[in-house]
């Protein structure tokens, strides 16, 4: 007989004791290996929709708000080798032109047919035609389109200068086009294009570039390139610089033949201090001009309105006196008449200029007129006034449109006439230092610099200006497109952290069922020892026995784990609904480690336990007449020691609670201890001696459990903590509580949300802060605390991928209602206030974030540095300098406005308003009106209370499903109890067959086995649910105190009556093998 | 053959440590058959593992077949039985999934073995007819009597040509005919060939071994 025949013939023999540890083993492989491929699943499901969204492009060039020559994409190319495809990016909104639906955030695409060649399956571009567009599967899904449908969209078309800038452009106005859905675009043809990194498709429109241009007034123009070839960022950037034209950063050169000079111009209207500068360095001898609206000139009661005025020096315009003071001005001839006015006379001048929060307010400036210059030559210029648009174009000053809060009325004839005749030709000619003070916008302080050449030096001037510029100048950024996608969680740790309960619970249930299995053949093994077997050759065939019901587990449990992993996926995607589609993934090796690890960690479960048997003697294994040698309890050395040592480590973490660490975590630490010095003290119980009358049945039953205290302190172990886990973990689900109104809370007491699709700017036709989008319910609300979302991709847990940079919120913490709103925590206290303490560019910005975000989107500590770059492409610090406790702002990094906009200048505006009502405001009959009214800007409005309770689904969703897994471990342990009563009952037969034949009734019998499962099952749970009303003491007043209680009843009810059934069950089949032999049999 | 010099071994428990054997001497010749007898408790059973090997002496010397079990590790110790002793317990101790002839074969399965397979098994056949279950050899233990196993085991016992075979209360179990067959088997199959040593209550039997050791509290008192 070979040792391998034999070892077949003991497994088929032990065919009961193999199936158990067989089913361990299945049960444990599958959670084990479920949970790897639950987390490889997730990764490769990122790892693709990753590439659906870049595709072949490698890199993009940006723009911010800006548009750029659509002839630069191939240019590019044709410069740094590789192909390139311009597309025009805007966002808006959709209706569904048959059934109404809407949608807003969608992205909009002017694309061209070199677009779908950069698709991860390039496929021919969708059918063209005259009002034909392309949606992608999100937006055919949301809005239920589909080829030959009817689709509206609406976006808005830009200003001048994407943003509230004084004088420089009509506002955004909104736009629509009408198409016929001529094809869906499916993932692999690049339906998931984006920008942003998330596994969440944008709602996508495609439209041919000459339509989209065309509907944006932006005819040959682009805002993206999609590049893929051979240069890396900095190749493309260099090949980007040598590329650019002035036309690419919206510069031209204009000749001002009155001046004979050139003058170097934006369609922005001011010229970027950037560009100011290099233009600087490529021409010295250029003088810088401010052309500017003037509300007002007035001396006196004599008032001229709406003017133009320019700022300028005496080199530009020789007839200003050189030494022209910054509270001087000098008046063309026909102001000086209007007003009266004369050297020396003091001259009032009003004029827009942007307050704090956005809007447009007035300002005042005392002047003396220095001079009067003659309307003629240079002075009567109408070059000096830029292209205003709704103005430059209009033939009378009534019928100016410059979306500004004018007073057309006060227009006179003779104001009318001078339109007429001099244009924009300046009424009043100022330093430019006085321009510098009191004109200048975040935006720039010039409206052109002046270069007196001939008109033959045009060419040579734009070579000198070419060569200084950078396209980082004018927001045109190389960004790499190819970074993979790695999820925020590891969520195959996080499943094995989940599952670790379960998993353990699977492994200790394995060794148990092993060890009882080995019990059984104790003294088989003593045989074979004895007759000359060796312990390592014995351990070896024990391991080997093991290893294979371990893998044959293992292998059944690969298809399982299958089926259980497709279970947590088609899970997950229902949390992550909106596109996120997860396909199973179980790379070879992660199959290979996966059953390693579950076969290295059950066979150290199994060779423990064999360790522990093969310790004794032979001589006694060969003896023993029970399978297990059992004696008289005693009291186990260490003990006391660890349960006073475990009780000590509780009292110090509640000690030093607050200050050493965290509450929640001294709370739950002390909760822990607590639930190890209960094990250890129910250890010395199961030891203690008792001496005295015979005792009763149950009794007698207690006293059966400290001859195996081993076993039941295994079991009562395995409750106790799976109740504590249940519970513990139960307790910190987390709900938007009744305190959702007041300041502290994470709502900030705000009662709306809104986001926009296109940034909402203070109207421009009344002076003040007022947003156009809440005017219609403004009675109803209260403050209205405008953010501006800036730089960064959203990290909040809806997004999966792993986020380096969060998007930046800037807000005026002014505008606050109190400075603990919010409750922010920093290390040294303080509030809103902080956010303004790294004032200067050196110093990294203070940004505060949620502390979710922070523990584990960024996985960063408070005072970390994360860099970011800012609209001309230098690096900036942003510094985290507290923490917003489960807060709506979730996902963002939040900063101050001001030190925002000093780095983004050209910030369009908020997108993102906190909106407040009063107490007893119908709050969802409100909530309706302002759905409505910012339908067009693609607006969503929601409750703070419904965002946070969003967020909250999701990490409530993780405890869910540890408690779901936690659960099982429950089962698994009461699985793990009925079995060692089971076996219990089966090495007492010849006890109970002798108790019985003296006449014991079968209910005596009941008694003491109910005395023996009670005293492990009530110990165990009273001792989980001690700790776990400790480890939980601080949130638990935060509970709702209804639901959490029924929580917990119902799950130590469950626990009990499961743990009861079993045992009961148990009971009940030993009992009817005991009646018909009444012995050992 | 066996020399045990002032062997003693306690164990301990809970109320203190118990002496079984003290200070205990003895010798056993090759070919020398000894019966140990005495009252129940009196450290028979014992000494019988500290002459197997299967346990250790607390003190004292012994050495069994020359090798100082004393200086023997768990795996040499096991090595030594396999080449040097035979065992006959109480119990039998027959694997319950293996054939008869398979239970015989079973100190085989420790391996080491030089002796071809096909000598041991036609070796392990013949015991079998020596010890008349020559019919039986693939039957399973549960299908044989109490008096069978026993015989099952003492040809397992002697399939090694063990230098040593070591008897716990052979015929404990057996009515007086079957205990008288198989004391008969015992000897015939040990006669000068096997030192052997029968722990035993049994009178009859004792006498009809060389010499009668009396164990008495842990000691040898004739």
């Amino acid at each position: 007989m070979s040792p391998a025949r034999y070892l077949a013939r003991s497994l088929v023999y032990h065919r009961h004791a193999t199936l158990g540890v067989f089913a361990g083993a299945v049960l444990g492989a599958t959670v084990l290996l479920g949970a790897l491929f639950a987390g490889a699943s997730v990764r490769a499901s990122l790892a693709r929709a990753a590439e659906q969204r870049t595709g072949q492009t490698t890199q993009v060039v940006t723009a911010g708000d800006r548009f750029f020559r659509a002839e630069l994409a191939p240019e590019l190319a044709a410069t740094a080798g590789g192909r390139s495809a311009p597309v025009l990016l805007t966002q808006g909104s959709a209706v569904h032109a048959g059934s109404q639906a809407r949608t807003g955030q969608v992205q909009i695409l002017g694309v061209t047919p070199e677009f779908w060649t950069f698709a991860p399956r390039p496929a021919p571009p969708p059918a063209a035609g005259a009002d034909a567009l392309a949606v992608n599967l999100t937006l055919a899904t949301r809005l239920g389109l589909k080829v030959g449908d009817t689709l509206v969209v609406r976006f808005p078309k830009p200003g001048v200068i994407a943003g509230n800038a004084p004088i420089a452009g009509a506002e955004t106005s909104l736009e629509s086009l009408r198409g016929r859905v001529a094809a869906v675009i499916g993932d692999d043809a690049y339906g998931r294009f984006g920008l942003e990194a998330t596994q969440l498709p944008p709602a996508t429109v495609y439209l041919p570039l000459p339509r989209l241009q065309e509907a944006l007034e932006q005819a040959g123009r682009a805002n993206l390139v999609l590049y893929a070839g051979p240069a890396g960022p900095a190749e493309l950037t260099s090949a980007l610089a040598r590329t650019t034209r002035l036309a690419d950063h919206g510069l031209s050169l204009a000749r001002r033949e009155a001046a004979g000079a050139f003058e170097l111009i934006s369609t922005r209207i001011f010229l970027d201090p950037e560009v100011v500068a290099a233009a600087r360095r490529a021409w010295p001898e250029a003088q810088p001009v401010t052309t500017y609206l003037v509300n007002e000139f007035r001396k006196g009661d004599q008032a001229t309105p709406y003017s133009i005025a320019t700022a300028t020096t005496a080199a530009a315009a020789p007839f200003l006196p050189a030494d022209l003071g910054p509270r001087e001005l000098v008046l063309n001839a026909w102001l000086a008449q209007d007003l009266g006015a004369g050297p020396g006379d003091e001259v009032q001048v009003t004029y827009f200029r942007n307050s704090a929060g956005g809007g447009l307010a007035e300002a005042q400036a005392q002047f003396r007129v220095r001079a009067i210059v003659p309307l003629s030559g240079l002075a009567a210029d109408r070059g000096w006034m830029p292209d205003f648009p709704g103005i430059t174009a209009t033939e009378s000053p009534r019928e100016w449109n410059p979306s500004l809060p004018l007073d057309l009325r006060r227009i006179r004839d003779r104001d009318e006439k001078y339109w007429e005749e001099h244009r924009g030709a300046p009424k009043a000619f100022l330093s430019a230092a006085a321009a510098e003070e009191l004109w200048a916008t975040r935006w720039g302080s010039l409206t052109g610099l002046r270069v007196a050449a001939p008109a033959t030096a045009g060419d040579a001037l734009t070579a000198r200006l070419t060569a200084e510029l950078r396209p980082e100048m004018s927001q045109l950024l190389v960004r790499p497109f190819t970074a993979p996608a790695t999820p925020t969680v590891d969520f195959a740790g996080l499943f094995l952290g989940l599952s670790l309960f379960l998993i353990v619970a699977a492994l200790g249930l394995v060794a148990l069922l092993f060890q009882f299995a080995l019990l059984q053949r104790n003294r088989e093994d003593a045989l074979l020892g004895a007759v000359g077997v060796g312990p390592g050759r014995l351990l070896r065939w024990r391991l080997a026995e093991g290893a294979a019901l371990l893998t044959l587990g293992g292998l059944l449990g690969l298809p399982l784990a299958a089926l259980y992993t497709g279970g947590i996926l088609r899970f997950l995607e229902g949390i992550w609904a909106g596109g996120t589609t997860f396909t199973f993934a179980a790379p070879p090796l992660t199959i290979a480690l996966g059953l390693a690890a579950f076969l290295l960690l059950s066979l150290l479960a199994l060779w423990l336990a064999i360790r522990r048997l093969a310790r004794r003697a032979l001589s006694i294994r060969l003896a023993a007449q029970a399978e297990e040698e059992t004696g008289p309890p005693g009291r186990p050395r260490g003990a006391a020691a660890l349960a006073v040592g475990l009780a000590l480590v509780a009292a110090g973490a509640l000690a030093g609670s607050g200050k050493v660490m965290p509450a929640q975590g001294a709370f739950f630490l002390a909760g822990f201890a607590l639930l190890g010095s209960g094990l250890a003290g129910i250890r010395i119980l199961l030891g203690a001696h008792r001496t005295g009358l015979l005792p009763g049945a149950a009794e007698l039953g207690r006293l059966n459990l400290r001859t195996r205290p081993a076993r039941s302190l295994t079991v009562t172990g395995l409750i106790a903590t799976a109740v504590f886990m249940v519970l513990s973990v139960a307790a910190f689900r987390k709900q938007v509580g009744d305190n959702w109104r007041e300041r502290g809370a994470g709502t900030g007491g705000f009662a709306f949300w809104v986001e926009t699709t296109a940034p909402q700017n203070p109207a421009r036709d009344a002076l003040g802060e007022r947003f156009e989008l809440f005017a219609g319910a403004a009675k109803e609300l209260g403050a209205i605390v405008p953010l501006r979302a800036g730089a960064g991709d959203n990290a909040n847990c809806f997004n999966l991928n792993a986020v380096a940079r969060p998007r930046l919120l800037a807000v005026d913490p002014a505008r606050l209602p109190t400075p603990s709103v919010f409750t922010p925590r920093l290390p040294n206290g303080g509030g809103w206030e902080a956010l303004r303490a790294g004032a200067s560019a050196a110093e990294p910005l203070p940004a505060f974030v949620d502390e979710n975000t922070l523990l584990w989107a960024l996985q960063r500590r408070v005072g970390d540095v994360i860099d970011y770059t800012d609209e001309n492409g230098r690096t900036f610090g942003v510094r985290i300098a507290g923490v917003l406790r489960d807060s709506i702002f979730q996902g963002y990094l939040i900063v101050d406005e001001a030190a925002f906009l000093a780095r983004f200048p050209s910030h369009p505006g908020p997108s993102v308003f906190l909106v407040d009502a009063p107490p007893a405001a119908d709050l969802p009959a409100l909530q309706g009106r302002l759905r409505s009214a910012a339908a067009d800007a693609g607006g969503r409005v929601e409750t703070t209370r419904d965002l946070l309770a969003a967020f909250h689904r999701i990490e409530n969703t993780y405890l869910a499903i540890f408690n779901v897994l936690g659960t099982l471990g429950v089962i698994l342990g009461s699985l793990g109890l009925a079995i060692v009563v089971a076996r219990n009952l089966r090495e007492r037969r010849g006890e109970f067959a002798v108790l019985a034949a003296i006449g014991l009734p079968p209910e005596v019998l009941g008694q003491m086995v109910r005395a023996e499962f009670s005293w492990l099952v009530t110990r165990g749970v009273v001792l989980g649910a001690a700790a776990s009303a400790l480890a939980t003491a601080p949130v638990l007043p935060n509970l709702p105190a209804g639901p959490t209680a029924a929580l917990v009843v119902g799950l130590l009810g469950g626990i009990l009556g499961l743990n009861y059934l079993s045992g009961w069950l148990v009971f009940r089949a030993a009992l009817r093998d005991l009646r018909p032999g009444m012995g050992e049999g | 053959m066996i020399t045990a010099t002032r062997v003693t071994k306690t164990y301990a428990s809970p109320a203190g440590p118990v002496t079984v054997l003290q200070d205990l001497d003895l010798t056993v010749d090759a070919g020398e058959s000894v019966a140990i007898v005495g009252p129940s408790g009196s450290g028979k059973t014992t000494l019988l593992n500290l002459l197997g090997a299967l346990d250790r002496p607390t003190s004292g010397s012994l050495r069994v077949a020359g090798e100082d079990l004393g200086a023997l590790d768990a795996a040499a110790a096991a090595r030594f039985r396999n080449q040097h002793l035979g065992f006959v317990f109480q119990l039998h101790h027959l694997l319950p999934q293996c054939t008869v002839l398979e239970n015989v074969l079973v100190p085989r399965l420790a391996g080491g073995w030089t002796e071809d397979a096909a000598a041991t098994r036609a070796r392990a056949e013949a015991l079998m007819g020596e010890v008349d279950l020559q019919d039986r050899l693939d039957h399973r233990p549960y299908q044989l009597s109490g008096g069978e196993q026993l015989r099952v085991a003492i040809a397992r016992a002697l399939i090694n040509q063990p230098r040593v075979i070591l008897a716990d209360e052979p015929t404990g179990s057996l009515d007086p005919a079957t205990g008288e067959r198989i004391a008969e088997l015992l000897l015939r199959q040990t006669a000068g060939k096997a030192a052997l040593v029968v722990v035993t209550h049994n009178p009859g039997l004792a006498r009809r071994l060389h010499r009668t050791c009396r164990l008495e509290q842990g000691r040898l008192v004739g």
